[in-house]
């Protein structure tokens, strides 16, 4: 009887249950379009998670022109609960939203984290950007929400795939000399 | 004239203090190891970014406890006659080395985050610290139960009950170092020590059970087979380890009903010791009590089989469901070797039950 409960009985309760659901739902502003060469823009992303809380809340800035973060990327405003990781070329990542192992970073980014984070929490960072070359800054922005249930666990839901098999929304600056 | 040296202290509240310094060498494992576990949880669920956190107070005040509770142990041992500083001269010296190796811990943890920043589950430090906290646990398990076998009678006594402060703390400590070669938690910026994903299934396959089944057995042959001894036992485990591992997590929290039926088995050996020791029934008792294990160490096993089983990433919020997805295809594998592991630990606690009263 005891086993029968525990190995049979409660697991198929257990897993009746519904699982959460987290939605993060991303928005992003730009303080310009056009720079010149020695100026420096601003992006501003504000992240809100939906419906379910989500265990980690990880916001990617990725930045495909450049080959290090050095002096050209610079967090001016962060409110996230954990400290920035900044991933740099050749570092481990996830891919597939955690469902494709680990992949090589193939450009720079920052990821921002959050932890436990309830439903309707909002986070925003924003980060100041002075590009070192001429011609079209691109931007690849997304966020993931862990548990990866759906989805809408990501957004955004479709587009543009990164080299981490994911969405991104391109944001692109043309830096004029 | 002859001066008269008059005792302070009489030779039965000596050894009564003998024995109150091992109690707290006991507690102040408990605590560590309580501190140890609730630490794993919050690692988990919120990587804290500060070495500042109220497990970490807790470990350390067990550090503190355990380290006053040696002191005094040997201050009061000096006092002994000959013939008790010989009873009690193998567990002195094991509170002793332990007790360095604890303390020798905090600086090498301090050394290795300096080099080579956090550390996972397996690492130098870690061992250290466990290491030195096994032989403590040790040390004030075999004081404890040599001061109580004088006092061991057919009827109830406090001495009984000592038998699990003495036994508790060897069993978490010892857990903590299945859980550092089973689990995935030692992957680091500069160093990778998780065990092989084979490996680490296979270890916590034959570990847990045997350790389950030790533990209780020898708990309750160190009672006399008084009703009860073991089930407590087992019971305060399952007190600490939801504490630690189950309450902290929201989404776990609704699996207390399961965790606890647990105690059925630990009710069930206990009542089979206490009505007959022979030889299959010691046997049949480690058995059952060794065939929780997948139960027992809930959640964090849910981790070593995921690595095997799924391969999925485990948050907070989906353990549960990956511990029961996996139940109907793990159980009926590790059931056989637990049952077998079971047997075998019953045999190992019975030798151990002869070294301690020889």
């Amino acid at each position: 009887m005891y086993f029968m409960m525990t190995v049979v009985i409660l697991p198929d309760e257990y897993l009746s249950h519904e699982i959460v659901e987290p939605q993060p739902i991303q928005s992003t502003t730009l303080s310009a379009n056009e720079i010149s060469l020695g100026e420096s823009f601003k992006i501003q992303i504000q992240i809100e998670n939906k419906n379910d809380v989500a265990d980690i809340l990880i916001t990617s800035v990725a930045f495909p022109e450049i080959q290090e973060i050095g002096d050209v990327v610079e967090i001016v405003s962060y409110d996230y609960t954990q400290s920035p990781r900044y991933i740099e070329r050749g570092d481990k990542i996830n891919s597939v939203y955690t469902k494709g192992g680990q992949i090589t970073a193939q450009h720079p980014s920052i990821e921002a984290y959050s932890r436990n984070v309830p439903a309707n929490t909002i986070y925003q960072m924003s980060v100041l950007i002075t590009p070192q070359n001429t011609g079209i800054f691109e931007l690849h922005i997304k966020t993931i929400a862990i548990p990866h249930t759906s989805d809408l666990s990501h957004y955004p839901y479709d587009g543009v795939l990164d080299y981490q098999d994911e969405f991104v929304t391109v944001h692109t600056v043309t830096v004029n000399p | 004239m002859e001066i008269v040296k008059k005792q302070i202290f009489s030779e039965n509240s000596t050894r009564k203090m003998f024995l109150f310094s091992n109690l707290g060498i006991s507690f102040g494992i408990l605590l560590i190891t309580v501190g140890g576990g609730w630490d794993i949880t919050n690692h988990l669920l919120n990587k804290p970014e500060t070495f500042f956190s109220l497990p970490h107070a807790l470990l350390y005040s067990g550090v503190a406890i355990a380290l006053i509770g040696t002191v005094l142990m040997f201050t009061i041992w000096l006092k002994f006659t000959e013939e008790k500083k010989s009873r009690y001269r193998l567990p002195v010296k094991i509170a002793i080395v332990g007790i360095f190796v604890l303390v020798g811990a905090g600086p090498i943890d301090f050394l290795w985050h300096t080099n080579f920043g956090l550390d996972g589950l397996l690492s130098p430090p870690h061992q250290t610290l466990l290491s030195g906290m096994f032989l403590c646990a040790i040390a004030s398990m075999i004081s404890i139960l040599r001061y109580g076998q004088a006092h061991t009678a057919k009827s109830y006594s406090i001495h009984h009950f000592m038998v699990v402060l003495a036994m508790l703390p060897v069993w978490l400590v010892a857990s903590g170092f299945l859980y550092s070669f089973s689990l995935p938690f030692s992957n680091t910026d500069y160093f990778d020590f998780n065990p092989e994903v084979y490996f680490a299934v296979v270890f916590a396959t034959i570990s847990m059970p045997f350790l389950t089944s030790a533990i209780l057995i020898l708990t309750s042959q160190l009672a006399n087979y008084k009703f009860g001894i073991l089930s407590i036992n087992g019971i305060i485990l399952l007190i600490i380890n939801a504490s630690n591992s189950i309450i902290p997590n929201p989404a776990l929290v609704d699996t207390i009903p399961f965790y606890f039926l647990t105690v059925i088995p630990f009710i069930a050996a206990d009542l089979i010791l206490a009505t007959t020791q022979r030889r299959a029934a010691i046997y049949a008792a480690g058995a059952i009590v060794a065939s929780t294990f997948y139960f027992l160490y809930f959640p964090l096993v849910t981790h070593t089989y995921n690595e095997v089983i799924f391969d999925r990433l485990v948050s907070g919020s989906v353990t549960s469901n990956v511990y029961f997805e996996m139940m109907p295809v793990v159980f009926p594998i590790i059931i056989g070797p637990a049952i077998v592991l079971g047997v075998i630990g019953a045999i190992f606690a019975h030798k151990v039950f002869e070294k301690i009263h020889a």
